[in-house]
């Protein structure tokens, strides 16, 4: 399989800058299915708040191909901008991804499986959460092992990435039958039961969009 | 200044704390508002940059504090937080405290000058707690029981002793029983634990609410009745106070050496000793947790250990036989109670059944995790208790390791050194072999300092950890007078300690001697010597102490630690209990002086710049004449139970005394109209404490029965220093002349009026002062209990017409050294003289 795909051997910032831009037509294009996901067991703004935050993300998104400083951006645009939780939580995922990215203009398949592993460190500190608890990290946490499992078996960035976003919509939806333990969810307590977790929608939407910027770029 | 930074998903919220925070404020305090996003369309939400540019607004070295309405302006907020450098970091805390109401406390608090911690502090202690309806609700539901309120009413509250009662009276029940502390707001404790009792703080007047099963609630609630009705088994036995700490013994001493050769703390009991020191290893040991293959069999061990633990304690209380009192004695109950408090069993027994670990490390954690709790306390009686959980855990830990007696003293006469000393360690001595006693920590409270205080051996607490370094067996000097030791003593200083432990020991002797005479002098010359009380626990000592009467009831201990103000019924109990004890002896009740430096937390009191010139005293009194009316109608109540003066504080003019005056005769005709009987010639006095008054003494006597001189305040207003300012204690001196002419002349107008006057400040208890006082004519003399046959002693070998040759001197001197200094060669000259036996 990975041999009939000529992939490329890294992602470079017009990949970034690409995956972004996806980021945003999908959040526009999915806003109020994200925000129905909401309305059950949050206050029915995911899906704006996502949309709001990264139609901002594109206006100051900078010049150039230093990917740190374009993952840093998008960071402290949706801190700024979001408004609810997914706010501070994905400012921190691209924050924490960025750091070690600084520089950067092309990442090899261990920087993205570093990115993955440094953004999930630092949403299961900003939320006080881990796998299982009805959140974000239900999709995130299988996609950055099923990347590293990918790599692992021999497989290149883009079939890695197709893997992630498997397992991250796999994740997604391994939250319908779970109770949420953190956010307003959680209130809810057995109710929330039942109800796909809208934050694991959107990281699954995020993992995906990623995988098809990539694939994009190296058709 | 310390910022406040909110952070809120409404804009307008944010926007309209902040004004509400400056309104309340006077002082301007930087508070920046964060609420809100840039988004006209959906506003609410929030921006951590908005955020991160709000606390660099308010940024400063005295930092900022952070506060958040709900969860996701918290994430946010502390996205914020961590956007900063390392060095701004240091400076920001999030407060989790909620956020309208802690804002405002937070910036009150600010305003006021307060640090970060406690401003942090006092907006989290702004926690509105779920309604005692809601909470009620909860606490049958969960039980399925019945409830029902009670209201503490034993001085000591649900303490050691009174908990064990209560503990051992439920754990004959066999369902389920639980109690909160209503007043307080703690959360239900399981009350057949005598830990989960102590530590929900019950204090005399709080209120609890019980749950226990319907099949045997009306038993439950019964038992509990009987034991308030019975006071939980405190009537009728006193506890023994801990000795206060002790002045040094007044006996002229050669000048003390400071070298690097001593060690000082806190005098527990007075005495002299010399001899090697032994070490006493009594901290919970480090426990290594060993895997256990059989929890039952380990279970069986465990509880064989509890077993044997109680056998040895009882074993002990047996062969302490007299020495130990009645009420000393429930220290032990409690202990025993402690090994079956079925928390703390569960406790273990799960984790041993769980963990598979040794009993020993688990019991050790458990006991150490219990103590801590104590030992994080407010009520500095329940911190004490952290001693008392670490004395059983040992006893438990040593059985279960199979060793001996830890306190294997050896035969040798030696002073015993403890890093704690532990009730149960002074129940195991023997008193043949022990000189004395030290140890590194520890207070006055504790129930190992009342049980040590009556040994007859000197006993010295908080030496500092340096008291380990001593090694085991080196000489030292013990004085428990000066709560010092010396280590290595040359022979002078030995033989110096040794003449002055036989002064001391034929002084004590003596001043024991007299204890029960009259306080006469070698004329003939009669005064009164009383005690000064400041808590109904403190009868039995007053008793005993030889005080022919109470000379100041400080009533301000009613007041504090409680939500409400003491209602009449309460008080009159009180006065009357008090009235009962001293059995004839007259009663001087002192209206409360409730001020700046004494803060009640139910009276709206504004804060002051300077309390101590404040609206304090009678000031207050007259001003708030509810709180005023309720204590006189109390005291009047109790003066037809036997002889009861009232006493009025911080007097500064004729109209004042007046103003109070009117109130007694209304508060009397009131009784009257409600046939209740008083003594209606009760004495009516003032302290002379304010210049004003002292100067005013002449037009002021005619209005009242007795004066009574509060030297410490006076001493402080006369000489404008306060007594707190340490840079100020040589001006802080009663023995100035210029306060000794204030004295005089308050005694002088007193006399002239055909009034008496007594004195109930520090100096009254002065041998020192006492030749003087005695000479200037002072009719009564107000001091602490344990310093009143020392008193005697030195009064019964004074005359009074050469203390008044010595007082005309003395006033006409210009500083309080050379005051003192004449005292102490006058005294010197007449100690020789002192009485010993009662007028022939």
């Amino acid at each position: 399989m990975a041999d009939a795909l000529a992939g490329p051997k890294t992602v470079t910032g017009p990949m970034i800058r690409a995956w972004i831009e996806t980021s945003a037509e999908v959040f526009a294009a999915n806003r109020g299915h994200l925000s129905d996901l909401d309305s059950p067991i949050g206050d029915a703004d995911h899906g704006n708040n996502m949309n709001r935050g990264f139609n901002a993300v594109l206006e100051k998104l900078p010049e150039g191909d230093d990917i740190g400083a374009l993952l840093k951006s998008v960071a402290m645009t949706l801190i700024a901008k979001v408004g609810g939780a997914a706010g501070p939580l994905y400012g921190t995922l691209f924050l924490e991804g960025s750091k070690p990215l600084m520089g950067k203009t092309e990442l090899s398949q261990a920087d993205l499986a570093q990115f993955f592993e440094d953004a999930i460190a630092g949403v299961k500190k900003r939320g006080r959460s881990d796998v299982g608890m009805k959140t974000m990290l239900d999709a995130l946490v299988p996609a950055s092992e099923a990347f590293q499992a990918e790599t692992a078996q021999g497989g290149e960035i883009l079939a890695a990435l197709r893997a992630a976003a498997n397992a991250a919509e796999s994740g997604m939806k391994a939250t319908i039958p779970m109770q949420a333990q953190r956010g307003r969810a959680s209130y809810l307590g057995e109710r929330s039961i039942g109800h796909q977790d809208p934050g694991a929608t959107s990281s699954y939407l995020i993992v995906q969009a990623l995988s098809d910027a990539v694939e994009k770029a190296s058709e | 200044m310390i910022g406040i930074v909110i952070v809120s998903h409404s804009r307008k919220l944010s926007d309209g704390l902040k004004d509400v925070a400056d309104a309340m404020t006077q002082v301007p305090i930087p508070i920046a508002s964060a609420g809100g996003v840039d988004d006209p369309d959906h506003p609410l939400g929030t921006d951590g940059i908005r955020v991160l540019d709000a606390i660099r607004d308010v940024m400063s070295d005295d930092g900022v504090l952070v506060f958040a309405d709900i969860g996701s302006a918290k994430l946010n907020a502390e996205m914020a937080m961590d956007l900063l450098e390392p060095e701004e970091q240091t400076k920001v805390q999030f407060c989790d405290a909620p956020l309208v109401e802690g804002v405002l406390a937070a910036a009150v608090q600010i305003a006021a000058g307060s640090s970060l911690e406690d401003a942090m502090r006092e907006a989290r202690q702004a926690v509105p707690a779920p309604t005692e309806a809601v909470k009620q609700q909860q606490d049958t539901a969960q039980t399925g029981g019945v409830s029902r309120e009670f209201t503490i009413r034993n001085p000591l509250g649900l303490h050691a002793r009174p908990a064990a009662s209560l503990v051992s009276a439920m754990n004959a029940f066999s369902g389920d029983i639980r109690l909160r502390n209503v007043t307080k707001g703690k959360t239900s404790v399981n009350a057949k634990s005598i830990n989960g009792v102590m530590l929900s703080e019950v204090a005399r007047n709080d209120r609890i609410l019980m749950v226990a099963d319907p099949a045997e609630a009306e038993a439950v609630f019964a038992a509990i009745d009987q034991l308030i009705q019975e006071n939980f088994g405190e009537d009728g036995i006193a506890p023994v106070k801990p000795e206060p700490i002790r002045k040094p013994v007044p006996q002229p001493r050669p000048p003390r050496d400071v070298s690097a050769g001593t060690l000082t703390g806190l005098s527990i009991a007075r005495g002299f000793a010399l001899g090697p020191i032994r070490h006493v290893r009594s901290a919970l040991p480090e426990v290594e947790p060993v895997s256990i293959s059989d929890p039952d069999a380990e279970i069986e061990r465990f509880k064989m250990a509890l077993s044997a633990a109680e056998t040895e304690i009882n074993g002990a209380l047996s062969a302490a036989g007299e020495r130990i009192s009645a009420y000393d004695r429930k220290i032990f109950d409690a202990h025993i109670s402690y090994l079956h408090d079925p928390d703390i069993i569960e406790t273990v027994l799960g984790r041993i059944s769980k963990q598979h670990i040794c009993a020993e490390a688990i019991w050790r954690q458990v006991v150490w995790d219990l103590s801590r709790t104590y030992a994080a306390l407010q009520d500095p009686l329940l911190q004490a208790r952290a001693g008392d959980v670490i004395d059983v855990g040992l006893r438990v830990l040593r059985l279960l390791m199979g060793q001996g007696d830890a306190t294997d003293h050896a035969a040798e006469p030696s002073i015993l050194a403890y890093e704690e000393l532990r009730p149960s360690d002074v129940l195991t001595l023997n008193q043949e072999t022990v000189l004395g006693i030290c140890a590194a920590t520890g207070g006055t409270t504790s129930h190992a300092a009342i049980l040590a205080s009556a040994l007859n051996i000197p006993v010295v607490f908080a030496l500092g950890d340096a008291l380990a370094a001593v090694a085991d067996g080196q000489q030292v000097l013990l004085d428990g007078a000066a709560a010092k030791i010396t280590i290595a003593p040359d022979a002078s200083a030995i033989e110096t300690m040794q003449n002055e432990r036989k002064i001391w020991q034929d002084h004590v002797a003596r001043a024991e001697a007299v204890r029960d005479l009259p306080a006469e002098t070698l004329d003939g010359h009669k005064v009164r010597v009383a005690a000064n009380m400041a808590s109904v626990d403190e009868l039995g000592v007053i008793m005993r102490s030889g005080a022919q009467e109470v000379g100041l009831l400080r009533t301000e201990f009613l007041y504090m630690r409680r939500d409400t103000a003491p209602g009449e019924d309460e008080q009159y109990d009180i006065y009357r209990s008090i009235v009962a004890g001293l059995k004839g002896k007259p009663l001087t009740v002192r209206t409360a002086d409730i001020g700046g430096d004494k803060p009640v937390s139910y009276l709206d009191r504004p804060a002051e710049a300077n309390p101590n010139l404040g609206w304090r005293g009678l000031r207050y009194s007259l001003a708030v004449p509810e709180l005023f009316e309720t204590q006189l109608a109390a005291i009047l109540r109790a003066s037809a139970h036997g002889p009861v003066r009232i006493m009025f504080p911080l007097v500064s003019t004729v109209d004042e005394v007046k103003a109070a005056k009117q109130r007694v005769q209304s508060v009397m005709d009131q009784l009257r109209t409600r046939a209740l009987p008083f003594d209606e010639g009760l004495e009516i006095g003032i302290m002379i404490e304010v210049p004003a008054a002292a100067e005013m003494a002449d037009l002021i006597a005619p209005e009242v029965d007795f004066f009574s001189i509060g030297t410490n305040d006076l001493t402080q207003y006369v000489m404008a220093a306060d007594r707190a300012n340490p840079k100020l204690k040589d001006l802080f001196d009663p023995f100035n002349p210029a306060v000794l002419r204030m004295i005089a002349k308050s005694i002088k107008a007193a006399h002239d009026a055909d009034i008496w006057i007594g004195m109930c400040g520090a100096m009254a208890g002065s041998p020192i002062a006492a030749p003087i006082l005695l000479g200037l004519g002072l009719d009564e003399f107000s001091m602490t209990p344990a310093d009143i046959a020392e008193f005697k002693l030195t009064l019964r070998g004074l005359s009074l017409s050469e203390c008044r040759n010595l007082s005309a001197r003395v006033l006409g001197l210009d500083t309080a050294r050379s005051v003192r200094e004449q005292a102490s060669l006058f005294l010197g000259r007449h100690k020789a003289m002192a009485k010993t036996a009662a007028t022939p």
